[in-house]
């Protein structure tokens, strides 16, 4: 902007096999050539985004949102300070609720976001998801919120086994009679706090999309997944690009519907007969988006085109049989990166 | 019965499936078939093809050709039409 780098604060830098988005939206970012800064924002002094060559410029660390929105939101404001933070990105479900509540208040700062409002992101959360379905009209899978064992007394009587039980932000765990679904019950909440959603097991395949809204409606992009090779955390190891007539009118529908603005991810399953059962949609984009990128739509690109006020055209096309394959390549770093990131809370990218 | 025109297949064989994003690798006879079968030729020529090219006597083709046809239509990689 205006001859100076955009300053782009970017967070979700686990690069794990339970794979956190920041390194491949940083790394559609890059690959745009638009004139960037990247400042990555760390949980956790080993996050592998902050040792790898050419993803951020400089990474801090940042405390937990749990923390208090005070104490996150002043640590932003300190790199704030320093960085001139022209947008930040967050890519954590747990982060968002802080950062779209923060909105105006960071607003105010100079630090732009891209986000669905306080709205969009409750309706669509996993608690909520079968009110959402009847109201834009998507089938959903039955669903009930758990709040403590009793509440599992009378599962049996809504629900035949296999059930799905979920975390309200991560982790999903397939239940085949009840002492399964309180073992899981007490080892989601005990990570994710409450409530865990028991929802209705579909059988099919399942497939993704990955999309923008430009918050007035448009879908400013969209490219569909089908994973092919799960991890045991259920994560994406493998994927293709596919054609998916179907699924893309869904996306697009919703997104003109919910006006929906920022990145998103919908994850829906296919049954034999060709129904379509959405089972989550999450607020950001996925871990994933460097397919999309690689199939034709830099995702990541248009977000910050968006947030920083400028023409995005829509993106209709894209590439099919695309292919992303995640593999582990063990990095080396030096014990004096390691000392900065965790006694300063900062490390400069080759130093 | 004709293979759905989304469907690519190479000349080794392998087919890809732009809509289910599943791919499938034939052998030697069933990808002539599925390449006869792009080509609309109606079930009869693809048997006389076949007949004419391989030692095989026709009811062994047919069953056979019978099995193929309902492990594609299974995997759902065709479009009902012209037999």
């Amino acid at each position: 902007m205006n001859g100076h780098p955009i300053h782009i604060a970017i967070t979700g830098l686990n690069n794990t096999d339970n794979p956190g988005p920041g390194v491949p939206v940083i790394r559609g970012i890059r690959e745009s050539g638009l004139d960037v800064r990247i400042i990555g924002l760390a949980y956790e002094n080993l996050e592998p985004g902050i040792y790898m060559p050419g993803i951020t410029d400089k990474t801090y660390l940042i405390p937990y949102p749990s923390a208090g929105a005070r104490v996150f939101l002043h640590r932003i404001q300190e790199i704030h300070e320093r960085e001139k933070i022209d947008l930040i990105i967050p890519n954590f479900d747990a982060e968002l609720y802080t950062f779209i509540k923060s909105e105006q208040q960071l607003l105010q700062q100079g630090i732009r976001t891209f986000l669905p409002s306080m709205e969009q992101f409750e309706e669509r959360s996993k608690a909520r998801l079968p009110a959402f379905g009847e109201k834009y009209g998507i089938k959903v899978p039955a669903s009930r919120e758990i709040i403590s064992p009793a509440d599992l007394r009378d599962l049996e009587e809504d629900f035949d086994f296999p059930v799905m039980v979920k975390g309200k932000f991560y982790d999903a765990y397939m239940a085949f009679n009840k002492e399964q679904v309180a073992a899981h019950f007490n080892r989601i909440a005990a990570k994710w706090g409450l409530p865990v959603i028991v929802q209705e097991y579909v059988k099919g395949t399942e497939v993704n999309v990955v999309a923008l809204g430009d918050g007035a409606g448009r879908t400013v992009a969209a490219v569909s997944m089908r994973k092919q090779y799960i991890t045991d955390k259920g994560k994406a190891w493998g994927g293709i690009t596919i054609d998916d007539p179907r699924m893309m009118e869904i996306t697009r529908d919703l997104i003109t519907k919910t006006r929906w603005k920022g990145g998103m991810e919908l994850e829906m399953i296919r049954t034999s007969s060709a129904e379509y059962y959405m089972i989550e949609i999450n607020p950001r984009i996925p871990a994933w988006v460097y397919l999309a990128v690689g199939a034709g739509q830099n995702i990541p690109e248009a977000l910050v085109r968006l947030a920083m006020g400028m023409e995005v055209p829509t993106m209709d096309h894209y590439v099919t049989g695309k292919m992303f394959i995640r593999y582990s390549w063990d990095m080396l770093g030096d014990i004096g990166q390691f000392e900065k990131i965790t006694i300063n809370g900062e490390l400069t990218s080759g130093t | 019965m004709k293979v759905k025109s989304s469907i690519a297949i190479s000349e080794t064989g392998f087919m890809f499936d732009p809509n289910s994003g599943e791919s499938y690798t034939t052998n030697q006879v069933a990808r002539e078939i599925i390449f006869l079968m792009k080509e609309n030729r109606p079930e009869a020529e693809i048997k006389a093809v076949l007949m004419e090219k391989y030692d095989v006597d026709e009811v062994t083709l047919e069953k056979n050709l019978i099995d193929f046809y309902a492990m594609l239509r299974h995997f759902d990689l065709c479009a009902e039409g012209n037999p």
